[in-house]
């Protein structure tokens, strides 16, 4: 959405609340019309004051239906998005050659799973000022030696972000037998 | 260099044309909520970014790449530009200061 259509969502959410208020404090009685001094929103208010329920009573919950839902709209809009942090591989004069931390991420996952005998990985990102960090949790194969298959995904994870990034990052293992999404029962190292 | 929204828009798209036929490359993405999106009236180009840096131009495109094990972003990355900015000098001729490329997804 862009700014001039961002900007029109919010001035209508904002209209809604203010309307919307309106007639649930001169439907509850709270204000009346009258003392609103704008002569046209008093007659406009007027009816509401004249409910008796049960119309009053669906006005009421239509008003606060509205009040809430424009409160979100609103708090969503004026809400910035996550945004996806993004790491440099190249910068020159031409340009500036980056990829999302999400995208990294499932390299990283997919070639940790093309080692032999890796069932599941999933990994996560950090970059210091020492580099690029990544921690993988690896799901194994019950039958495999997962020490030495620790080595073989961390090298691997290396070797691909070495090809990509042309720098080393600092890699470490941690393998299970159990699927990812169990707790922890075993783990080597 | 001026130019209106009806025009960056159109050049958006042949922009864009011009790195999803990269090989390697399965989509363009704006974002989620339309971070690199060129918008014009009628229409917009999601994942291809066209702004006015002083005289010239600068433009992002964001893109989704194949995954394969022998996969090499830079390189990807390198060829995406080269074809937007051969795309670029063709319509618009030394106009486009710079191409950034974004690897936001990787897709099997």
């Amino acid at each position: 959405m862009n700014i001039l259509n961002r900007v029109l969502v919010i001035l209508f959410t904002l209209l809604v609340i203010a309307a919307s208020s309106l007639v649930l404090a001169v439907t509850l009685e709270l204000v009346a019309p009258q003392r609103l001094r704008v002569p046209l929103l008093s007659d406009v208010l007027e009816p509401f004051a004249e409910l008796q329920p049960p119309p009053q009573t669906v006005a009421i919950a239509i008003a606060a239906g509205l009040l809430v839902l424009a409160l979100v709209v609103l708090i969503a809009e004026l809400t910035p998005p996550a945004r996806d942090k993004k790491l440099t591989i190249k910068k020159d004069d031409l340009g500036r050659v980056t990829v999302s931390e999400n995208g990294l991420r499932r390299l990283v996952d997919r070639e940790a799973a093309l080692v032999p005998g890796v069932m599941e990985a999933r990994s996560e990102l950090y970059e210091s000022k020492q580099g690029l960090r990544v921690k993988s949790r690896v799901s194994v194969d019950p039958g495999s030696d997962a020490p030495q298959l620790t080595d073989q995904v961390r090298d691997r994870i290396k070797g691909a972000l070495e090809r990509h990034f042309g720098r080393v990052a600092e890699v470490a293992v941690d393998a299970q037998i159990e699927p990812l999404n169990r707790k922890k029962r075993r783990r080597v190292r | 260099m001026q130019m209106d929204s009806t025009d960056r828009l159109e050049l958006a798209r042949f922009l864009g044309g011009a790195a999803i036929a990269v090989p390697g490359v399965v989509g363009l993405r704006g974002g989620r909520s339309g971070e690199v999106t060129e918008y014009g009236p009628g229409g917009r180009v999601s994942g291809v970014a066209v702004a006015a840096a002083a005289e010239r131009l600068q433009v992002t495109v964001s893109i989704a790449a194949r995954y394969s094990p022998d996969l090499d972003l830079a390189r990807l990355a390198g060829r995406v530009r080269r074809a937007v900015q051969r795309v670029a000098d063709e319509r618009v001729p030394d106009t486009v200061e710079r191409v950034d490329v974004v690897v936001v997804d990787l897709v099997t």
